[in-house]
């Protein structure tokens, strides 16, 4: 694939996943800059396109302007189903130390419903939602000295999980560990360990997966937010830090029990 | 983004609940940059919708259901503009929505964008929108467009490009602005 053709398709899709595609970028750096420069430009349109904030209540009326639409059976079947409606959540997931062979890759498990094949705009805020969080944390995360098995057990308890021994502490070199509110409606865990080029954020949260896995970055920082089977795992550390050798190790330490 | 997914055994009005859960900010903002204004964008969805519940059951496969409504919604877009032209305020004269967490470097970028995005021609913004905005891919953005693919792929890099040249010429233009000496009084 020459230049000419990389960058047709670097613009088309910033998101390529095309083998020959993937092929033509290992064999160039100046491709992957060129391409990391498109996706932070593809990032700031997504913010742009995705921060039209929604009118309030647009979504309670959606649902109500078809109350009266229903039938009568199923308005029957309603008021029997739904005697106690309450805030839906996904069931929350228990995280634990995993053995070695142990059964799903986190990085490995892909939400396909309403299946499409880009990062919406919504995905690309939510991910800069978490990248805004570890700004805000950031003197916290300076300031903390180390974290306990239990302040990482409290973090990862508000997302129904636990670490269940300290060789995970160690392998994983946790030094921060918060349970913190990222999203108004949704849990998450916050844990930060050591990279090679500095801190790695690793956050957990408990809403709806992403559609598949997807990088970004900013001046400062590079993330990768890869979905789970109930929630997202966000990965945030230095722009050259070489993000899914953690994510493997992440992967290789942890799992989901539900 | 949603908490909650549509599952199989669910009855029609959960169905469509969750439907609107998962997919109204999408649908919203899309009809927003289509229509330019935020009345009629909220008018379209609502349509959408309705035409989406009275429908719901030749919606077989709840991952083509963006795709879906993203349809309904360009046929009720063109259907209403068929019908009737409304006093539509174009949306560069509109205060941008504000998000509260602008620093005024950040604002003046957004504002810069927001506009390079409408000066964009149809052709060119609708797939783009629709990748960026709905996360479609290119085979999904030709079926909803009814254009081949290759059309797709070629309008997306004409689309960026584009945005580019108009964003950077804007930004310089309004640098320039912001740095030419005060010469009143």
């Amino acid at each position: 694939m020459d230049n000419s053709e990389f960058e047709t398709r670097a613009f088309a899709d910033p998101y390529d996943t095309e083998q020959d595609f993937l092929e033509a970028l290992s064999t160039c750096p100046e491709r992957q800059q060129l391409l990391d420069e498109i996706r932070t430009f593809n990032a700031r349109l997504g913010q742009v396109t995705g921060g039209i904030p929604t009118p309030p209540e647009l979504c309670a009326r959606l649902k109500a302007a078809v109350t009266e639409a229903a039938s009568p059976t199923e308005a029957a079947a309603e008021t029997v189903s739904n005697v106690v409606r309450l805030p839906s959540r996904s069931q929350p997931a228990r995280l634990v130390v995993a053995a070695a062979a142990l059964v799903l890759g986190i990085g490995m498990t892909y939400s396909t419903m309403f299946g499409s094949n880009q990062p919406s705009a919504a995905e690309i805020e939510f991910g800069q939602q978490v990248v805004n969080h570890v700004y805000a944390e950031l003197d916290e995360i300076k300031a903390s000295n180390g974290a306990s098995l239990q302040q990482v057990n409290q973090a990862m308890g508000s997302i129904g999980g636990a670490l269940d021994s300290d060789d995970a502490m160690e392998r994983l070199g946790i030094s921060f560990a918060r349970d913190c509110i990222i999203l108004p409606r949704n849990h998450s865990a916050h844990l930060v360990i050591s990279g090679n080029r500095g801190a790695i954020n690793i956050i957990i949260i408990d809403n709806s997966p992403v559609r598949r896995e997807f990088t970004f970055s900013d001046d400062h920082f590079a993330a990768v937010v890869v979905p789970l089977e109930n929630g997202n795992l966000v990965l945030v550390g230095e722009k050259s830090e070489r993000l899914t050798d953690f994510q493997q190790v992440v992967d290789a330490n942890l799992s989901w029990r539900i | 983004m949603t908490d909650e997914p549509v599952l199989n055994g669910k009855t029609k009005k959960q169905r469509y609940e969750a439907l609107v859960d998962a997919l109204y900010q999408d649908v919203y903002r899309y009809a927003y940059w289509i229509c330019k204004n935020q009345p009629l964008a909220e008018d379209l969805v609502q349509e959408t919708f309705l035409r989406a519940w009275r429908s719901l059951d030749s919606l077989q496969n709840d991952k083509a259901a963006k795709a879906w409504l993203f349809t309904i919604l360009r046929r009720e877009n063109a259907r209403l503009y068929e019908r009737y032209q409304p006093d539509l305020v174009d949306v560069d004269d509109q205060p941008l929505p504000e998000t509260g967490i602008d620093e005024p470097d950040d604002a003046m970028e957004r504002e810069l964008l927001h506009n390079a995005i409408n000066k964009l021609e149809s052709d060119y913004r609708e797939p783009l929108l629709l990748q960026v905005v709905g996360g479609f891919s290119g085979k999904e953005i030709a079926d909803i467009l009814d254009l081949n693919s290759n059309t797709v792929m070629t309008r997306l890099f004409r689309a960026r490009s584009k945005l580019k040249e108009y964003f950077t010429s804007e930004h310089k233009n309004a640098t320039e602005k912001l740095e030419e000496p005060n010469t009143d009084g």
